[in-house]
């Protein structure tokens, strides 16, 4: 009596459908906003905007049927099943993460927004180190003065390339108005 | 015998030919270490490209593609872990022979292969492009706009994933494509106020973002990969009695390879499974294949070697990349003002026979830099993964900052970071997103512009023989593939329902 458990549940396309419909959308109303300009020609500035959006609508819908389509036939298999065994359900497209496994790869990005804010402070040499030092950690490395020293090593390689080598300036940070 | 001169003059006269001896260096090492594909390497790469004159830039991009090629066959053989998708049928026979204690040997074949795959392949694009250029010169305004849209439905259905997902791929790129002020009426799109947002989003940031980015974000969930036992690492080239035995699997490889690297969408892991297929079936002694087969590893790595140069052929003849590393080639020429296609031929010959020339010193060094480069790579693979994957981190934003001195890139590479990561997650292919933002430009201006010579008259796109024979094509693709993925569906319907009756 598996197949009797066996009930509608929202495909996880559904919801990506959703979200590009919400997308068009908004690009449609945002391709509105788009000015006119004595420049235009028969075609203006917003044509092709909107005909984007219009695709991207048509696309998530279609996205959204075929998730539910698949459900259907699914759950129409599952029913026959009756008494029988319980069919697996279609394997998704892409790459099922955990939701822990999802905020340890957010985690990469927030490392990041945090050298972002530290960089103009900081400056290059120190803040790259962090950065090295703490994706470092945040991966798997053993926090410790052997991490750190590869962090130095690191930030100490790519200054002398970018600003010795390459003679393109990186942030100081506040370190020169310190020291005067 | 004009295009010899150009290009030794070329490669006389400017740095190109270091560009290719240090493109080839650095593909090999980012090639062998495992989670840097081809492309990524390439994007990496494209930041310190802008200080670059044209030719020297895109022989770095060109040599390094050619060395990760090569360069992904090292933990192939060494340690069961293709270093690039494209070496993953190196992994079968190449492991089989360092197990025996032939990995310097297995090492010597690949590294031979590939350069023999690579020049083959370079002859091809050499003879082949240029005509096929010249036919791509008939085209006008409707004919370029319906060639864009050719591309876009060809990489949309032979990519992976499904025909829908490919297609929102494609209009996501198409969207970011608009972001800026309009080049035809000088007005502002999407740029909600942003100063920074004027003049578009690079296509490096966005390429960066999605392939090197969102790359970093799925490593945080990865272990790590093995490591070498540093024995057998000596490389030891085949000998002409050798040699002799694998001539007709590297024949069979760089055919493949050459086939496949001109089809749009199929790219080197699809040229190296195939060639090995073949090579075994063609081979005298196919009972050795999966058992230490000297040819097993000859067919894919001239393949994928041959796919290195070939994929340049649509690039430079149409202006349409086949493949992520292609794409990202293509990026290259677009920031350097290079427009791709058959113009290019008419305008810069100098840039296109300076490129084959630099692309030949490539793959001919890639022979001494292989042996060269093999400790350095090897070090880097026996590397703990996060300390490497920081690296490539700071490096990312070192380089990106290094464009316009500016942290507003940065968040835009973590912001494309994360739609590349959703687009992994949810199974979207990234091929057509990289391509609608690269063709963008090239659909939209020809669009617009060739409803300005009929005064918004439509028909101008099937009254063009040309326009109507290119939109054809493409309604036929797409057609094709929704026929494909409709009959999988009904397989995978098939199976579950066989699956419920037990």
């Amino acid at each position: 009596m598996q197949s009797s458990a066996i009930r509608f549940r929202i495909p996880r396309d559904v919801w990506i459908g959703l979200a590009a419909l919400a997308l068009g959308v908004w690009y449609w109303r945002a391709a509105g906003d788009i000015p006119i300009s004595p420049l235009d020609g028969v075609v203006n500035a917003a044509a092709l905007p909107r005909m984007l959006a219009v695709a991207m609508i048509l696309f998530s819908v279609l996205l959204i049927l075929r998730a539910l389509l698949i459900e259907a036939m699914f759950l129409r298999a599952a029913r026959r099943a009756a008494a029988t065994v319980a069919p697996e359900r279609p394997e998704e497209e892409g790459i099922r993460f955990t939701r822990q496994e999802h905020l340890k790869a957010a985690g990469v990005v927030v490392i990041g927004i945090v050298y972002l804010l530290i960089l103009p402070w900081l400056g290059y040499v120190l803040s790259a180190t962090l950065l090295v030092a703490g994706t470092a950690v945040y991966i798997g490395a053993r926090a410790g003065l052997y991490t750190l020293g590869v962090a130095v090593v690191v930030a100490l390689v790519y200054y002398l390339l970018f600003v010795k080598l390459l003679a393109i300036p990186l942030p100081a940070g506040l370190w020169p108005s310190l020291l005067g | 015998m004009d295009g010899i001169s150009t290009a030794f003059n070329v490669l006389t006269t400017t740095p190109a030919i270091f560009a290719a001896i240090g493109g080839v260096a650095w593909g090999i090492i980012g090639g062998a270490l495992p989670g840097i594909s081809p492309s990524i390497a390439l994007a990496l790469l494209l930041p310190f490209t802008y200080g670059m004159d044209p030719i020297t830039a895109i022989v770095l991009l060109g040599a390094t593609y050619v060395g990760a090629e090569y360069g992904g066959s090292i933990p192939a053989i060494l340690i069961n872990t293709p270093g690039t998708n494209a070496a993953a049928a190196t992994v079968v026979d190449g492991y089989y022979m360092h197990r025996e204690g032939r990995g310097g040997e297995a090492l010597g074949i690949s590294l031979q292969s590939g350069v023999i795959g690579g020049l083959i392949g370079l002859i091809f694009l050499i003879v082949f492009t240029e005509p096929l250029s010249r036919v791509a010169l008939a085209f006008n305004f409707p004919a370029y706009f319906a060639l864009g849209i050719l591309g876009l439905s060809v990489i949309v259905s032979l990519s992976n994933g499904s025909l829908i997902k490919g297609m929102m791929a494609a209009t996501l790129g198409l969207m970011i494509a608009t972001i800026g002020t309009d080049p035809l009426s000088g007005v502002t799109r999407f740029t909600f106020g942003e100063p920074e947002l004027l003049t578009g989003i690079e296509y490096v940031i966005v390429m960066v973002g999605v392939f090197a980015m969102s790359e970093l974000m799925m490593t945080a969930n990865t272990p790590d990969w093995g490591k070498t036992d540093g024995k057998q690492t000596r490389i030891k080239l085949p000998s002409f009695k050798t040699w002799r035995k694998l001539w007709k699997a590297q024949g069979i490889g760089s055919g493949v390879g050459i086939f496949e690297g001109v089809m749009p969408g199929a790219g080197g892991s699809i040229a190296a499974f195939m060639s090995y297929n073949e090579a075994k079936r063609w081979s005298s002694e196919p009972e050795k294949f999966g058992k230490g087969s000297e040819e097993g590893i000859a067919a894919p790595e001239a393949a994928n070697n041959a796919v290195a140069c070939t994929a340049l052929v649509p690039v430079l003849s149409f202006g349409i990349p086949g493949s992520n590393s292609a794409a990202i080639l293509m990026g290259g020429m677009l920031i350097h003002g290079l427009t791709p296609g058959p113009m290019l031929f008419q305008k810069e010959p100098e840039f296109v026979y300076g490129l084959f020339g630099g692309l030949a010193v490539a793959n001919i060094s890639q022979l001494f830099l292989g042996i060269l480069m093999m400790t350095p790579a090897l070090w880097l693979v026996n590397r703990p993964k996060p300390y490497l994957m920081a690296a490539i981190f700071a490096l990312v934003f070192s380089g990106i900052y290094s464009i316009h001195n500016s942290t507003y890139d940065l968040y835009l590479v973590l912001l494309f970071g994360v739609v590349g990561y959703l687009l992994r997650v949810f199974g979207f292919p990234f091929l057509p997103l990289v391509l609608g933002l690269v063709l963008g430009y090239l659909v939209e201006a020809n669009y617009r512009r060739s409803l300005e010579l009929t005064a918004g008259d439509h028909r101008i796109f099937w009254e063009t023989p040309i326009s109507l024979g290119l939109l054809s094509a493409a309604v036929l693709f797409l057609v094709g593939s929704a026929v494909r993925d409709i009959l999988v569906a009904r397989k995978a319907a098939k199976k579950v329902a066989e699956g419920a009756q037990g």
